[in-house]
């Protein structure tokens, strides 16, 4: 990138912050009470679609709150990849240790443990849904489309047609497991395992709430393809290291979410109790008496998520934060019921081995 | 690294964030916000439950899966709030007309709201809803 391109980038970032700060913060408080513009409130009604809920639970400052975080984000995530193009621009080192970063090639027996044990998972994941899905159907009344599912109009399905999704996701899973060497063939089966599992999913979630257990192996679905084609052809492998950089995303999001909205009240002991207290559990219930568990419990958590990511570049840390996740998890489980024993998020730490 | 390669990962990584920044869901696209909020209110700590009174007076909390086989905590509270609580106790009524066990018939359904004030967990509970069930004795001659 020459200076143009970067003085082109700030002017647009500086101009998109000044039009928030002098025009739509003022926007906030007429959303809130009704009387915004109509267009604003349709963005507002599709990027947040809680906010009819939310307004008649939160007072306006946190409504401004949130509206200010959105502009705090975009800066972050600017001025990070502002350094990381400026950076790969001027030094060379940086640039080889990018393109050493991309160029991963890993041996045909662990790129086959990766895809059986990966589509074993998601056969395993999955296997419940008809029965969900079916439940479902009587409770029709309550289905409220999630925005994929609108664009595409598609009304709930009835069992039959769940039956005939689960059973092509299920066999779409084993056909994967088994592994065809036939490059388009492996390619559309796993496309095909994509597409069933987000739909099915989406159908799931479309009862006004949204579950984050299958998230991160959602987006690995959708980069195993390439991942497949790219060692079909003998091609690095970046679509797997782009896997494994996603995967520790989403663990450095759940962290930086943790300081940006919470900041360092995050971390007080009174924080990590109520959570305990909200979703009541034994074991639970004796950690928040213990005053010393209640800062360093979420500390660790707090550190591990923010840390996950340094896998993906220091891969023997792994050693590190993978039996540290599994502790995590099984001991949010443990303390909150929340997730489970066996955890989908755990399932992916094999891309890390 | 090829130019397509690169822009891939690009609009991978910007997707990716899209959540982030914005603060939001995009099925399938996802925002890991879960226990970020510190609980500073009261209104984070409250919980909705379901309550039957049967012919003969017993009352009786409804176990969410009984009824909804979805997450019917969140249905409760945002029914609530969009002021649609009566159409939510006349759906899971109809969706569920004999709840487990079907002892005694049902008389009525409600709504309940459980609040307490931060750390002190002395919950304080509120009907907010009411849905009388109509039989053959009580329901009006046109019905």
């Amino acid at each position: 990138m020459n200076r143009k391109g970067y003085v082109f980038w700030l002017a647009g970032w500086l101009s998109a912050t000044l039009l928030y700060v002098c025009w739509l913060r003022g926007l906030v408080p007429q959303v809130f009470h009704g009387n915004a513009p109509a267009w604003f409130t349709a963005i507002v009604n599709w990027t947040y679609p809680r906010f009819g809920v939310e307004k008649h639970r939160f007072e306006l400052a946190f409504f401004v709150r949130h509206a200010d975080q959105i502009v705090i984000r975009f800066g972050l995530v600017n001025a990070v990849a502002l350094a990381l193009v400026f950076s790969s621009n001027r030094y060379a080192s940086v640039r080889h240790y990018w393109a050493g970063f991309w160029n991963l090639r890993i041996s045909f027996a662990r790129l086959h443990l990766y895809r059986i044990f990966f589509y074993t998972g998601i056969l395993f994941f999955s296997g419940g849904w008809y029965l969900q899905l079916a439940s479902l159907h009587r409770a029709g009344a309550f289905y409220k489309p999630v925005p994929l599912l609108r664009l595409l109009h598609l009304p709930f399905p009835p069992p039959w047609v769940s039956g005939i999704l689960c059973a092509g996701l299920a066999a779409s899973c084993l056909l994967a497991v088994w592994g065809f060497r036939q490059i388009l063939f492996s390619i559309i089966v796993s496309i095909i395992v994509a597409v069933l599992f987000t739909l099915l999913q989406g159908w799931l979630f479309s009862f006004e709430k949204m579950d984050h257990a299958f998230a991160p192996i959602t987006y690995a679905l959708w980069l195993m393809p390439l991942v497949m084609r790219q060692y079909e052809k003998n091609e690095p492998l970046w679509a797997l290291q782009l896997l494994r950089l996603v995967v520790g995303l989403v663990y450095l999001q759940a962290g930086l979410e943790k300081l940006l909205v919470g900041g360092w009240e995050w971390l007080s002991p009174d924080t990590f109790r109520n959570y305990l207290y909200l979703h009541p559990t034994a074991l639970g219930s004796w950690v928040a008496a213990q005053n010393w568990l209640c800062v360093v419990l979420p500390l660790g958590a707090l550190l591990f998520q923010l840390g996950f990511v340094s896998v993906v570049f220091v891969p023997r840390l792994r050693w590190v934060f993978l039996p540290a996740g599994v502790l995590f998890h099984a001991g949010t489980y443990a303390l909150m019921h929340v997730g489970g024993y066996v955890n989908a998020w755990v399932w992916l730490y094999v891309f890390f081995i | 690294m090829s130019r397509t390669a690169k822009t891939f990962i690009t609009l991978t990584l910007v997707l990716i964030l899209l959540p982030f920044v914005l603060q939001t869901d995009l099925y399938p696209l996802f925002r890991f916000g879960m226990f970020a909020e510190p609980i500073k209110r009261a209104v984070q700590t409250e919980t909705f439950a379901l309550r039957t009174i049967d012919r003969t007076g017993n009352r009786r909390i409804v176990s969410p899966e009984e009824v909804h086989p979805g997450n019917l905590a969140y249905l409760m509270r945002n029914y609530y709030y969009r002021n649609q609580a009566d159409t939510l106790l006349a759906r899971l009524q109809r969706i569920c007309q004999n709840p487990v066990p079907p002892q005694t018939p049902i008389r009525e359904w409600q709504l309940l709201r459980v609040t307490s004030e931060v750390a002190r967990y002395r919950p304080d509970t509120v009907v907010v809803a009411r849905l009388e069930v109509q039989t053959r004795e009580t329901a009006k001659p046109n019905e």
